[in-house]
């Protein structure tokens, strides 16, 4: 068995790469549909500093202890590997600094010191990091910021709408519940742009709906978190009609199971447990995903810009909806790998796409 | 006799010496003045953050409060700047004042409600983020650029961070220290009943201890501001431990009595600077937490056998 999946993965890899070999020259030919301006008043970023390959390319990640963040750093790897990648890249560094702004400062510094051409960012503050990233810029070194994004405009930001997807979670919950119940909000984690922003999204829809009553968890992005807050929300005596929630869902899903409960409809992120248990037990479910591979378009932007391309300063990459009627084993959600892993390991729109076992494994 | 005095000190001042020659040859370009600015910037929140714990450390308290002062004076001061030089400088002083009013109440319950200092600051501490998360429920604001090129930029190879640090120091530590006040904190903590016999109120000289706390707490804040030009509630976190291990790695005894500023300083110098060793030498972000700690227990443990090796106990007494 595990010898069969390695020849069938060593087959598919052979074959992409002789995909990839034959296309080297049209990899990097054009790049306008892929780039999407966040807004209409989005500017265009132009890099002063261009120069020819091969480049030096450091990632500076902030927290390290989800499995998000780990998909995130192999995928890097990988798509620094990718041959059209490869020949552009004479140096690939990856560093964590755990979710402490000091020691990111230090350690981007510690990147500009060094020499690099380009810092692939996902930061620990959108706006802690701000005048060490101008400094950068000043000292000839290009920063892509993605997933946690940082606000100065000396950066380029990458990301996907994180109210957009706060407020679809919330439509799917208005339709169907009809716009009254009880509905369950489980947060990400206090004081952090992401939840701010998914969580106006929804409220921005709640509010319309004065039947709608809604209880509000903190579950960290985190299944254990999550599970454990349901679970004590549940045994509060409350009935849930709806779930809204911005991550840690495969804990959510266990939390009702538990309960013994019938499934309401889960409004929620993208982990493989809470896509297998519905396309198992078919309750109604939304699953929009913060993808991975995010870090993979803000290293073919960064290498893009250093070779002279003018790209919008903020990039919007569309959010990748599925619900019942898409979800489809293999694509959007897998076996082989755990509850808590991430499905959103690609950027469709960009052609980037990741093996989700390999994304899993590592490489090394 | 000075020697004697600064002695304590000694183990973090060869550290950092030690340390900075090694991130030089590692990484030459540190001798630059963009990368001397660089490095003590890094270092001088911590360092502040770190007089603000000696100062109780020195009553024989602890205060774990510290981080979660600098994140809300943080808060504070990036919410409320704005653009205009005088609302800054307005701002600047409310932010002192907010620092050292949360210091108060430290103080205050310590002394006067009678808990044990590491249950007060606790609880303070989950009371002055939230507030500080009130205050700022989303990193943001903004400070005028002069205000931080004045605190973080740099005359040639000579920091502008590095002397407001010497500034603190020269006009709020030493006077301090040197008054009546200083010499009680120092007598508290040495032997809190021989202090009262001797006529020191010791509840009035753990109340401003703390109250100093909160102050130095609010400057470290305000650097803090001008180095990130913004404001997080949650920034602080790190500062609590990493200013206790900076003020026990200076030399100062966290039973109280025993301490200068000299120590706990480089103590938080050599802890920022150990950070982007780390990083210069490449090593696994998986390991950088565990090889920190671990490079802080064998320097410790090292500096006490050396100090140990003595004839006589009483020596080690008079050290």
């Amino acid at each position: 068995m595990k010898r069969r999946d390695l020849l069938v993965q060593a087959a598919g890899g052979l074959g992409s790469a002789m995909l990839l070999g034959a296309l080297p020259s049209m990899a990097w030919a054009d790049n306008s549909a892929c780039y999407k301006a966040w807004s209409g008043s989005t500017k265009m970023f132009s890099w002063p500093h261009t120069k020819k390959p091969p480049y030096r390319i450091a990632l500076s990640n902030s927290y390290i202890g989800n499995e998000w963040r780990a998909e995130m750093a192999t995928i890097a790897k990988m798509y620094a590997n990718r041959p059209e990648v490869k020949k552009l890249i004479k140096d690939f560094k990856i560093s964590s600094a755990g979710n402490d702004v000091n020691a990111q400062i230090a350690q981007i510094n510690q990147m500009i010191l060094s020499g690099v051409d380009a810092i692939v960012l996902d930061a620990a503050s959108p706006t802690g990091l701000n005048s060490t990233i101008e400094r950068a810029a000043n000292a000839g070194v290009l920063v892509v910021s993605f997933d946690n994004v940082v606000t100065t405009d000396k950066a380029i930001t990458i990301n996907q709408d994180q109210f957009d997807m706060g407020k679809r979670w919330a439509d799917f919950v208005i339709k169907h519940t009809g716009g009254k119940g009880h509905v369950l909000v489980v947060r990400g984690v206090a004081g952090t742009f992401v939840d701010q922003q998914r969580y106006k999204g929804g409220k921005s829809v709640f509010d319309k709906h004065p039947d709608i009553k809604t209880t509000e968890v903190y579950g960290n992005w985190d299944n254990g978190t999550a599970q454990k807050v349901t679970a004590n929300a549940i045994a509060s005596g409350a009935k849930f009609d709806a779930v809204w929630s911005e991550g840690g869902d495969s804990g959510v899903v266990n939390a009702f199971k538990q309960h013994g409960l019938k499934m309401p409809p889960i409004a929620g992120e993208a982990e493989n447990g809470f896509r297998l248990a519905a396309a198992k037990d078919g309750f109604p479910m939304m699953s929009i995903g913060q993808s991975a591979g995010l870090v993979a378009l803000s290293m073919k932007v960064a290498l893009s810009v250093l070779q002279g391309e003018k790209v919008p300063q903020s990039i919007q990459s569309p959010l990748n909806i599925v619900t019942n009627d898409n979800l489809e084993k293999g694509k959007n959600y897998f076996t082989g790998v755990p509850d808590s892993f991430f499905d959103g390991v690609s950027v469709p729109d960009c052609g980037l796409h990741f093996d989700a076992k390999q994304v899993y494994h590592g490489i090394d | 006799m000075i020697i004697e005095r600064y002695y304590s000190s000694l183990t973090a001042v060869i550290g950092l010496v030690l340390l900075a020659i090694l991130f030089a040859y590692i990484q030459p370009m540190i001798l630059s003045p963009f990368g001397v600015t660089m490095s003590a910037n890094q270092g001088t929140t911590l360092a502040l953050a770190a007089l603000a714990q000696l100062v109780v450390v020195l009553t024989g308290g602890v205060d774990l409060s510290v981080g979660a002062m600098v994140g809300l004076t943080n808060a504070i001061a990036a919410t409320y700047m704005g653009t205009h030089p005088a609302i800054a400088t307005l701002v600047i002083i409310g932010t002192l004042f907010a620092g050292t009013l949360a210091g108060f109440v430290n103080g205050l319950i310590v002394a006067y409600g009678r808990i044990q200092p590491i249950i007060v600051t606790l609880a303070t501490l989950y009371i002055y983020t939230g507030i500080g998360l009130v205050v700022r429920p989303q990193p943001g604001g903004s400070v005028p650029s002069g205000f931080a090129n004045a605190l973080t930029g740099s005359w040639g190879y000579l920091p502008y961070g590095l002397i407001f640090l010497l500034v603190v120091v020269g006009v709020a530590w030493v006077p301090l220290m040197r008054s009546r006040l200083g010499r009680a904190i120092k007598a508290v903590g040495d032997n809190r009943n021989g202090a009262r016999v001797s006529g020191i109120s010791v509840a009035r000289t753990e109340l401003w201890a703390y109250t100093a706390g909160g102050f130095f707490a609010a400057c470290a804040g305000i650097f803090l501001t001008a180095q990130t030009t913004s404001g997080d509630p949650t920034i602080g976190t790190s500062y609590t431990l990493n200013s206790v291990a900076a003020v026990v790695f200076g030399g100062a005894v966290l039973g109280g009595g025993r301490g200068v500023a000299l120590g706990p300083i480089c103590g938080a110098y050599f802890l920022s600077l150990l950070i982007s060793v780390l990083f210069a030498s490449g090593v696994s972000p998986f390991y950088q937490n565990l090889l920190q700690g671990a490079i802080l227990v064998i320097v410790l443990a090292a500096a006490n056998v050396w100090r140990l090796r003595t004839r006589h106990w009483l020596n080690v007494m008079s050290n």
